[in-house]
């Protein structure tokens, strides 16, 4: 499978991930998280699934309480944390410049050191 | 004593399963519905219905799908040696070994993937194949009955039925009971979370639209956005993502159809752009020259269908395209 094409939302959407690379996040916390629409961010997290940087899989349901339907949650796999950190600092250095105020969740966004 | 016909719980339903099968079979399902209905006796369903009704429903789901008189009677038997003191001998001795192989090979609920996956799909009325179909008559009975159940278990016999036995459904070409396992289940996935009237058009509306996901895709989906739609809190926020993610659904569909979609020559894929904006072109021209209601109304049904053709060919299966691609060599080859 071939890498997924490095659109800005792609970068966005894997930012969210590589900050934290051991969280498990759930697609309405991404969209929140990225202040993308969901209709843009599902594409992208199949397309990153797909493409084995992602993993995802239901949430334990004992862990559910009250009858609420259990959630589908999609972490960095064990490679992807290396190849997203790898694609996002490529594409960084491609001399696409970063634009002032990207910022993942409000926070200052910690961006990718090039190696 | 006999039971008065048409009285006792299930008979009429049992009179309607023996009308469609010959003559000589109705005493062998007269008499299983007779076992059932005596050792079952005093037995209640959740829903307060004496425990018969259960078997009769599944067999008469099961007659409906055409399936063999012996495969009538193991449904109508199927939950007597679990749930009595019948024994399988017993079983043996009355409706002899045929009807006892099934009742005996029907799965449980754990086992019935691995018993799918064993099953050659292809053989049709083979015994094999039967007994899973009243497993699955069983469980349509259960989900049709399951508002009796406590909220935990609708939840959980609900996901596992998207998950596990609508798909045999669909592999033994059983549409109509996949639907309907489908339908159901989803109705009470939906049901734990969101009760507002907006919310649930626009969730059903996105449902609908998760039909140009490949088919072991959906419940997927349908599922995980069910539960983030659950989650927000106000009815506005929940439409505006049901409506967000309607508009990203045809691109999901070409993600997820990628690897499939390779077999579409690009020849194949050139032609169908260049028919689509000839159509496009077309259309306008015939709507901008004539400018009349019916002109608009054509205008929009070719648009439309250009529309579907696109879908069609890239994004649910390459089943339509291969078959073009079939048709447009046999045509040059003439």
């Amino acid at each position: 499978m071939s890498d997924p094409r490095m659109t800005l939302q792609t970068q966005l959407v894997l930012k969210a991930f590589t900050s934290d690379p051991t969280q498990q996040r759930y697609g309405l916390e991404i969209c929140d998280l990225v202040g993308l629409a969901s209709g843009t961010v599902y594409p992208i997290l199949a397309r990153l699934e797909q493409a084995g940087w992602l993993e995802s899989g239901w949430e334990d349901s004992t862990s559910v309480t009250d009858g609420r339907p259990r959630r589908r949650f999609y972490s960095l796999s064990a490679d992807g944390a290396q190849q997203a950190r790898d694609a996002l600092a490529r594409s960084h250095r491609s001399g696409r410049p970063q634009r002032a105020g990207w910022t993942v969740s409000g926070q200052t966004d910690p961006g990718v050191v090039p190696s | 004593m006999s039971p008065s016909p048409l009285n006792e719980p299930g008979a009429a339903s049992v009179a309607a399963i023996e009308a469609r099968y010959p003559e000589d079979d109705r005493a062998a399902i007269r008499a299983a519905y007779e076992t059932a209905a005596r050792w079952h006796a005093g037995q209640l369903r959740r829903s307060g219905d004496p425990y018969v009704t259960h078997p009769v429903e599944v067999a008469a789901i099961v007659a409906d799908l055409g399936l063999s008189p012996a495969a009538v009677c193991a449904a109508i038997l199927h939950d007597t040696v679990d749930d009595t003191p019948y024994t399988f001998a017993q079983m043996r001795a009355e409706f002899g070994d045929d009807v006892t192989a099934m009742v005996e090979a029907l799965p449980t609920s754990t086992e019935l993937h691995r018993a799918a996956l064993d099953v050659d799909a292809s053989h049709a009325g083979s015994p094999d194949v039967e007994v899973l179909v009243i497993k699955l008559a069983d469980r349509l009975h259960n989900l049709r009955t399951l508002q009796h159940t406590s909220i935990a278990r609708q939840v959980r016999v609900a996901r596992d039925t998207l998950e596990t036995v609508a798909p045999i459904a669909q592999r033994l070409g059983l549409t109509g009971v996949r639907r309907e396992l489908e339908e159901i289940s989803l109705a009470y996935l939906r049901s734990t979370v969101v009760t507002d009237r907006p919310t649930r058009a626009t969730l059903r509306l996105l449902e609908l639209t998760t039909l140009l996901l490949p088919r072991n895709a959906r419940s997927r989906w349908r599922e995980e956005w069910a539960a983030e739609v659950g989650a927000l809190p106000t009815r506005r926020a929940r439409v505006m993502f049901t409506l967000q993610t309607l508009c990203g659904v045809p691109r999901l569909a070409w993600v997820l159809s990628g690897p499939r979609r390779a077999v579409v020559p690009t020849w194949v894929a050139g032609l169908t752009q260049l028919a689509q904006a000839l159509g496009v072109g077309g259309a306008i021209v015939v709507v901008t020259a004539t400018d009349s209601v019916f002109a608009w109304i054509a205008g929009g049904i070719v648009l439309v269908s250009l529309a579907l053709l696109g879908m069609l060919l890239f994004v649910r299966s390459d089943g339509p395209a291969r078959r073009l691609i079939a048709l447009i060599r046999a045509w040059r080859r003439q």
